[in-house]
C-alpha cells in the first residue's frame, strides 16, 4: 500500500540528514590536495650531468670492442681541451653565461612578454 | 545605561566559481572551502551508491583529489556541484565494477523490497526508515534518488551527473519513489 503522497515523500527526503563523514576524512583530503608538497624539481646541473653520462654511455657501447681506440679518442679530446687558448675561451664563455643568468632583467621570457604587451 | 547591540551582517556566500578561481590563482583556502562545502554531500552520495562506509570514504577522497588535479579543466560557466558530483559518481561506479570483477560474480541488487535485519534494527524513526528504504533500492535508483535529495529536484543536473537522458532520469525518479513508498509502507506495517 502506497500511503504517502508525492509531497510527503519529498518533504521526508528533504529532511533526511546527510551522512556524517569519518572525522579524519577532511584532513586527509587536504593533505592529498592543497597541503601536498610538490616533488622537488630536478636541478639543471643534475640533469646536465646525467645527460652527459648517458651520451657518453651511448657513444661508448658500440666501441667496446676497440678499447684502445676509445682511450686514444678520450686522450685526444682531453689534450685539445687542455690547450691554453681553448681553456681561455671556455672560461670566458662560462663566465659570460653565468653573469647573464644572474641579471634580473636579462631573460628572453621577460623580453618576449614585454614585447607582446 | 545604554546597551550596545551588535548586529553582524551575514557574510555573502562566496560562489563556487570564485573559489575555483582563487585556487587556480594559488590561494589554497579556496579549495579548502570547497571541501568544507561538498564533503558531506559527496560522502552521502558515495555511501548510498556503494553501501560501504570504508569504500565511500576512499571514493570521496579520490573525487576531491581528481577534482583538484583537473581543476584547470573546469569551465567557469558550468556548475561546480554537478561537476564534482559527476566525478564522485564515476569514482563509485569504478569501485563497484572493480569489486564485481574481483568477486568474480555480479552483485545482485536486492530482490526483496524490505530492508535487511540490520537496517531494520536501526530504522526506528522516519529518517532511519527512509535511509534503510533507500539502501534497499536497486543501484540505479539509489544514486538517482540521492542526487534528487542532494541537488534539490534539478532533473537536468542529475542527468548531467549520471550521464543519462533527462527522460530516463524522470522515469527512474518516478520508479524509485514508487519503490520507496512500498518499502516504507511495508516497514511501517511490521512491528
Amino acid at each position: 500500500m502506497n500511503d504517502r503522497t508525492d509531497d510527503e515523500l519529498d518533504r521526508l527526503l528533504a529532511s533526511l540528514p546527510l551522512e556524517e563523514p569519518p572525522a579524519e576524512l577532511h584532513a586527509s583530503i587536504l593533505a592529498a590536495t592543497v597541503e601536498r608538497v610538490p616533488a622537488e624539481p630536478i636541478d639543471p646541473w643534475e640533469a646536465s650531468a646525467w645527460g652527459l653520462l648517458l651520451a657518453l654511455a651511448v657513444w661508448f657501447v658500440p666501441h667496446l670492442s676497440d678499447i684502445n681506440g676509445v682511450i686514444a679518442t678520450i686522450a685526444r679530446a682531453a689534450f685539445t681541451l687542455a690547450q691554453p687558448a681553448i681553456l681561455i675561451w671556455l672560461t670566458v664563455g662560462v663566465a659570460a653565461a653565468f653573469t647573464a643568468s644572474t641579471l634580473p632583467e636579462f631573460s628572453p621570457g621577460i623580453y618576449l612578454a614585454r614585447k607582446g604587451r | 545605561m545604554a546597551v550596545e547591540v551588535h548586529i553582524e551582517a551575514e557574510q555573502p556566500r562566496t560562489s563556487d566559481a570564485e573559489l575555483v578561481s582563487r585556487t587556480l590563482a594559488g590561494d589554497p583556502s579556496g579549495f579548502t572551502t570547497l571541501v568544507e562545502r561538498y564533503e558531506r554531500s559527496l560522502y552521502t552520495l558515495a555511501v548510498r551508491t556503494l553501501r560501504d562506509r570504508e569504500e565511500a570514504r576512499d571514493a570521496t577522497q579520490e573525487a576531491f583529489v581528481k577534482a583538484y588535479r583537473s581543476l584547470h579543466t573546469f569551465r567557469p560557466d558550468a556548475k561546480f556541484s554537478t561537476w564534482i558530483f559527476s566525478i564522485c559518481y564515476h569514482a563509485c561506479c569504478d569501485r563497484l565494477k572493480r569489486s564485481r570483477r574481483y568477486s568474480g560474480e555480479e552483485i545482485p541488487d536486492r530482490a526483496d523490497a524490505a530492508p535487511g535485519p540490520e537496517a531494520q534494527a536501526i530504522a526506528n524513526d522516519d529518517a532511519g526508515r527512509l535511509r534503510a528504504a533507500i539502501e534497499a533500492l536497486p543501484e540505479k535508483y539509489r544514486s538517482v534518488i540521492t542526487l534528487y535529495h542532494l541537488q534539490g529536484k534539478q532533473y537536468d543536473e542529475i542527468a548531467s551527473v549520471l550521464g543519462v537522458p533527462l527522460g530516463t532520469i524522470k522515469t527512474h525518479i518516478f520508479r524509485a519513489k514508487e519503490q520507496l513508498r512500498q518499502i516504507l509502507a511495508t516497514s511501517e506495517r511490521e512491528p
